[in-house]
Order: structure tokens, then C-alpha cells, then sequence
């Protein structure tokens, strides 16, 4: 136990300093700076998702269903928006969700909301979450319960197969003790 | 009894050991990012 | 010369595939149960159709093909390749019928991804998947970690050396149990005890989270079953992410390491000999090649500052790893992130780390931790060898259970696994290749697949060419069976063709 934890301490010391020499090479190649005060850009979550260091800090507006679960935690709510490219996570105050009805799952589809944000790649407060912290979030589409109609050729296809494993059934257990 | 306490102090050893490796990544991690 | 398979030879094969298939059909009672208490209709008849055409393929194969002959090693074999192909098969029709799958090849890619306990997914609009469907999905993943035959084995067939040729052709060479109906009894039980523990946590952190109640619970059960057999499936697209919870994330990380532990040591552990956790050469191969593999991780993120702090390294980069290692997949960035974001030292690392799994006769795939505990022993044993007098008599041993003594056989089927698996690695990234996707994301993609893992870079999607979701579905296949099973069913295809 003890030797685990000494290699354990002696290989982070070693990667630091290791590590320490690649950073500062690689430093003054990733200037990112927050673009929290330029005008937002409407974006799909692909757009967002495929150059996330880039929208990292910027306002952004992403508008999509929202699915799931509302996630209360404290004054704010987690909720996940998806369009047809992806989902994106949103940190919203309680306030700006109280207008949400439908939430999408198998019986329902949920609003369409439009959310005004800043996007965060990883923030370091949050434990490294990607997400987008809601300033204004609309009401698009007020989603609706989904109706699923009973397929009539399911109901044939079963009602034949019931009686396949019926006949089968029968002749598994009038076959077996002859043969046994 | 005796197999039903043996069940639960393995499952609790498995546990321990399980935390144990999260613990010493968290650690490792922790160090590193110090420096 | 080779001989031909027989009539009663395929009489055997056949009916054992029956009893595998009439097996299979009662899990779907499951999902069924869930979507009449849920009121999804539609989903209920979907399963009702495919537990029906299980039930009427099963019967007719145990009528066509009744026998009273034990299986040999080649049925064993034979019977163990055909029944994973089958139950993909058929588990993918109920996910066909849901209509949230473009082809039926989507839909066998995703049911041989859950049997084979991968968890790459070709899945269209998740979030809109009925209860009974998600259930599934998981339960493939649960049925499948165990093993299909482990799943005969308990109920179906009497024990003996027939059933011990079933229990080996499936990749597991241990043997708990004198008897193996009791030894495939024990796995069940470890599985079914730690699914009401596992279910309860994850459930109560999920709720903790704000989830519903309910909702927590069917959360935290399929979650669950995706840790503990390491398939890495959720009920939503974001995967884990979804829940934005370092408990539940915590939780599943102690999961997923416990689905990694051979079930020989859950069952010496169980037993009483609790020490055995820190002396067997797999679980400190395990800690081992985690710690070293965490650090290659943590200088490539830190080359370009990926993550800031302590907590978000911790969260993203072991998570990730630690989901590699085990070969859950379960994952808490975009798929897109791991070719943006992190450099290819630390995607080197997750392939390394993919490549090498957990330890045998677990859920876990790849390499696995024996292999390459036998592999560095037999490297230091070499080394011994070299610096120490011509004369000398050296035993090289191994702590696995019990004191071993390292044997050249052993030797020889470690490096000869460890060469299958990495050409396989290999075979996968040049298919990837050939599609147009650049290497690092072809070999991470390919090694995902093959070492049953899950994690995916982007490569993985319903768009994909149809040449590479069939090649991933065989590297799946293979990768779980490690390969003996697949080769001797080519061979006894060949043979049927060619022998006399």
C-alpha cells in the first residue's frame, strides 16, 4: 500500500514537471478569449459540437425540444434541448423554465424553446460540464401528447404467430416421450 | 448466517478496492494539476 | 483429412440452439411486463410478435433436432458462435419493429452491440424510445455480460462435460464450481445481488439529482446493467452526460470496476478470502497499467490545457479512461470532443487502455489483465534468465487464486491472444480506412469494437457505409468470443463443404 502510493506521488511529480515544459510550448497557440459581450449567433448543435473551443464563451442561440427530465438543483435547473443534429445541456435559473409543459419522451413531444446563452467547452466550475448558461429562453412551440396507433398488420402478424407456437408447443410434448 | 456475513464483507472489500483505484487517480490527477 | 459433419452432428448444434433461443424468448417477457405497466402499446406488441417467433423458432428446432447426445468440443464451439448470431438476430427485432432504427442491419448492429456488452449505438431519436424498448437494449447488455449460455446452462441443461464444452466455447476458462450448472447459478447471483444494490444507489442519485422518483429507478436499473456488464448503453443520447451528476458519475465508476473482476475472484472473495483482492495478479495488473495509462492521459490533456482544475480532469480524463480500461464505453464529453479537443498522446492513451480491458471471466473484453500479467512476468522471467548463471533452475510464479507455477503453455496463449486481438485492432482501423476515416479515429473506432468497449470518437453513426457496420458487428462478435468459437465454426463450414 505504501510503495503504491509512493510510486503514485513520484510518477505525478515526474509528469509535472514533464507536463509543465509541454504546456508552456503549447500556450501562446490557443488564444481563446470570451466573446461574452459580442452579438449572439444561432447555431445547431452540430455547429456548436464540432468547434466547441471556438463558441467556448461566446453567446450563442439554440433552439430545439426539450427532452427528458427537468433537473432541479437549487435555484437553477438542468434541461437537455435537442434538434436534429444532437443535444445540448442548458443551465437555466428556475425562473426561466417555469413556462416548460411538455418535456419529450415515447408519449409526448416536448416545447420548442429558443435559448439565448453563453456556451462553456468545460467549465472548470462545473466540474468541466459543456454547456450553454441560459440569459433568455422563448417559448417557439408549445409541444403535445403523441398519439400511437395500434398497427392492424402487427395484430395479424401476432395473432398468426400465437398460433405457430401454439401447434408447436402441442407437438413438443406429444413428440417427446416417444422418441425419449 | 456465516455465508450471508462472508457475501457482505466481500462485496464490501470489492467496493473498497474499486474506491481505492478512483481515489488514487484522483490523486495522481490532483498532483498534477498542482504544478 | 477432414470429416464432415454428420446429420446427428448438426442434430446436436441444432437442438442446443433451440434451448438457447426458447431462453432468450423469456427475457423478453421482461420489457413486455414494462410496457403494459407503462400503457406503450405498440412496443408491447412489437415484443409479443418477436418472444412469439422466438418461442416457434425454438420449439421447431428442438423438435427437428431432438437429441439425447452430449455436445463435443466442436459442437460446444459450433453452438456457441451460432448462438450469439442467432440471439443478435432475433434481439434485434423488437428493436427493428420500434421504427427507431433506419435498416434491420442498424438494428443487429445495436443487438449485437448490447450482447457482446460494446455499446456503440446506431440509434435514431433516443429520447423518444418507449420504456420497454430502452429495457431492452439494456437487457441485452445483461444478458449478454453473463453470457448467453451461462443463461442454458442455469436452466436449461443438465450439468457434465457437455455443458462444461458450452461454458468454455464462450471465452471463459474458469471454472468456479466443480459443477457448471452451479458455477453459471453463482454468476447469476453475483449479478442479481449486485443489481439491487447497484439499482438502489444509482436510482437514489439519480433522484438526488432531480429526477423523479420512478424514473430514478428505471434510470438507475438500466444504468446498472450497462456498468456492471460494461456495454456502456444509456436511456439517452448524451450518454452519461445526460445527468450532469459527479454522484451518479461516481457510482457508475465503482460499478463499472466490479463488472471488470474476473467472477472467480467475486467468488473466492464471497467465500471469505477477502485478501485474495490484493494478491491476484489481475487486479494488481489492473491498478498497475490504470495508473500508468492515467498518466499518459494527463500529459496529453495538459498539453493544451483541455481541462482546467483538478475536478474536470478527474471528471473527463479518468472517467474516460477508467471507462476504456473496463470496456464499459460510458462516456461524458461529445464523441466529436475526443478528435477536437484531445491531442493523440491522450487518445493514445484510451486506445492503449481499450485495447488491454479488464480481467477474464468478467464482462469486460480486449486483452485482458491475466494476459498481460503473464506477458510482464514472462518478460522479467527473460530478463532473470539472461543475468543469471547458465546453471541456475528458474520458476517464474503467478498469484491467481492460488500460487501458480508460469508453464510455457501459458506463456504461449497469452502472447498468441495478445497477437489475435492487436491484428484484429488493426484489421478494423485499415477497414476504417479504406471508408475514408483517418487513421487515430479508424484504430480508436476499430479498437472500440473488437475489445467490446463503446467508446466512440464520431465514427459510429447511422451514416456510416454498411461495409463497416457489418465489419464492426464481426469485429464484435469476434472480440467476445475470442476468436477460437468464429474459427472452428469456419472450419466446420468447410468442412460440411469439403470433407468426406
Amino acid at each position: 500500500m505504501r510503495r503504491t502510493l509512493g510510486l503514485v506521488i513520484f510518477m505525478a511529480v515526474v509528469l509535472s514537471i514533464a507536463g509543465r515544459s509541454f504546456a508552456e510550448k503549447q500556450k501562446s497557440a490557443d488564444p481563446l478569449s470570451p466573446k461574452s459581450t459580442q452579438r449572439p449567433v444561432t447555431l445547431t448543435s452540430q455547429e456548436i459540437i464540432r468547434k466547441t473551443k471556438y463558441w467556448d464563451g461566446r453567446r450563442v442561440i439554440f433552439k430545439g425540444e426539450a427532452i427528458g427530465d427537468l433537473m432541479p438543483r437549487g435555484d437553477y435547473v438542468w434541461l437537455n434541448v435537442q434538434d436534429d443534429f444532437g443535444t445540448i445541456a442548458i443551465w437555466a435559473p428556475q425562473k426561466m423554465v417555469q413556462m416548460v409543459e411538455y418535456i419529450g419522451d415515447y408519449k409526448n413531444r416536448g416545447d420548442t424553446l429558443e435559448i439565448e446563452g453563453q456556451f462553456f467547452r468545460a467549465d472548470p466550475k462545473k466540474g468541466g460540464e459543456s454547456y450553454v448558461l441560459a440569459q433568455r429562453i422563448k417559448l417557439i412551440d408549445r409541444g403535445y401528447p403523441t398519439t400511437h396507433t395500434l398497427s392492424p398488420l402487427k395484430i395479424e402478424v401476432t395473432v398468426l404467430l400465437l398460433m405457430a407456437a401454439v401447434v408447436l408447443g402441442f407437438l413438443r410434448f406429444r413428440i417427446k416421450p416417444k422418441t425419449e | 448466517m456465516h455465508r450471508l456475513k462472508n457475501m457482505a464483507l466481500g462485496i464490501a472489500t470489492e467496493i473498497i478496492y474499486a474506491l481505492l483505484i478512483i481515489g488514487l487517480g484522483g490523486i495522481l490527477g490532483s498532483i498534477v494539476i498542482l504544478f | 483429412m477432414i470429416l464432415r459433419p454428420q446429420l446427428k452432428d448438426l442434430k446436436v448444434v441444432g437442438f442446443y440452439l433451440g434451448k438457447m433461443i426458447l431462453g432468450l424468448s423469456l427475457f423478453m417477457i421482461i420489457p413486455m411486463i414494462v410496457s403494459l405497466i407503462a400503457r406503450e402499446l405498440n412496443p408491447l406488441l412489437d415484443f409479443l410478435i418477436s418472444f412469439l417467433f422466438c418461442v416457434s423458432a425454438g420449439l421447431l428446432l428442438h423438435i427437428a433436432c431432438y437429441t439425447t447426445k452430449d455436445p463435443q468440443w466442436s459442437h460446444g464451439m459450433v453452438v456457441i458462435s451460432l448462438a450469439w448470431l442467432l440471439a443478435a438476430l432475433l434481439g434485434a427485432v423488437p428493436l427493428f419493429l420500434s421504427g427507431h432504427w433506419n435498416s434491420f442491419l442498424d438494428a443487429f448492429f445495436d443487438a449485437m452491440s448490447g450482447l457482446s456488452t460494446t455499446g456503440l449505438t446506431l440509434v435514431q431519436d433516443q429520447s423518444h424510445l418507449s420504456y420497454g424498448h430502452q429495457l431492452w437494449r439494456h437487457l441485452l447488455a445483461f444478458i449478454g455480460g453473463q453470457g448467453i449460455v451461462i443463461v442454458i446452462l442455469a436452466f436449461f441443461v443438465r450439468g457434465g462435460s457437455g455443458a462444461f464444452r458450452l461454458y468454455i466455447g464462450e471465452a471463459r476458462d474458469e471454472r468456479l464450481l466443480p459443477n457448471i450448472r452451479r458455477t453459471a447459478q453463482f454468476i447469476w447471483v453475483v449479478s442479481l445481488v449486485y443489481l439491487v444494490l447497484g439499482t438502489l444507489v444509482l436510482g437514489l442519485a439519480a433522484f438526488g439529482g432531480g429526477i423523479s422518483f420512478w424514473k430514478a429507478m428505471f434510470h438507475g436499473v438500466c444504468i446498472f446493467m450497462a456498468a456492471f456488464d460494461t456495454a456502456g448503453f444509456a436511456p439517452h443520447s448524451q450518454n452519461i452526460m445526460y445527468y450532469h451528476n459527479p454522484a451518479f458519475e461516481l457510482t457508475t465508476l465503482v460499478i463499472m470496476i466490479l463488472g471488470a473482476i474476473n467472477f472467480k475472484l467475486h467468488y473466492t472473495v464471497w467465500s471469505g478470502q477477502r485478501w485474495e483482492i490484493w494478491r491476484n495478479i489481475e487486479t494488481r495488473s489492473f491498478v498497475a497499467v490504470i495508473l500508468a495509462l492515467f498518466a499518459l492521459v494527463v500529459l496529453g490533456l495538459n498539453q493544451t490545457k483541455v481541462y482546467d482544475g483538478a475536478v474536470s480532469m478527474f471528471r473527463k480524463g479518468f472517467y474516460h479512461l477508467l471507462s476504456a480500461q473496463t470496456g464499459t464505453g460510458f462516456q461524458v464529453i461529445y464523441s466529436d470532443q475526443f478528435v477536437s479537443e484531445w491531442t493523440s498522446l491522450s487518445m493514445a492513451g484510451l486506445i492503449l487502455a481499450m485495447s488491454l480491458g479488464g480481467c477474464v471471466c468478467s464482462t469486460a473484453g480486449a486483452i485482458k489483465m491475466l494476459r498481460i500479467g503473464i506477458i510482464a512476468k514472462t518478460f522479467m522471467a527473460d530478463v532473470r534468465r539472461y543475468i543469471s548463471p547458465p546453471s541456475a533452475v528458474l520458476i517464474e510464479k503467478l498469484h491467481h487464486i492460488k500460487q501458480l507455477i508460469l508453464t510455457e503453455a501459458q506463456m504461449r496463449s497469452a502472447c498468441l491472444m495478445t497477437i489475435a486481438y492487436v491484428f484484429v485492432y488493426l484489421l478494423g482501423a485499415v477497414a476504417g480506412m479504406l471508408c475514408g476515416y483517418p487513421f487515430m479515429e479508424s484504430l480508436f473506432e476499430s479498437t472500440s469494437a473488437a475489445g467490446n468497449v463503446g467508446l466512440s470518437c464520431g465514427i459510429t453513426s447511422p451514416t456510416m457505409p454498411a461495409a463497416l457496420k457489418i465489419t464492426y458487428i464481426v469485429l464484435m462478435w469476434a472480440g467476445r468470443l475470442e476468436f477460437m468459437s468464429i474459427f472452428v465454426l469456419i472450419g466446420s463450414a468447410v468442412a460440411l463443404m469439403k470433407g468426406r
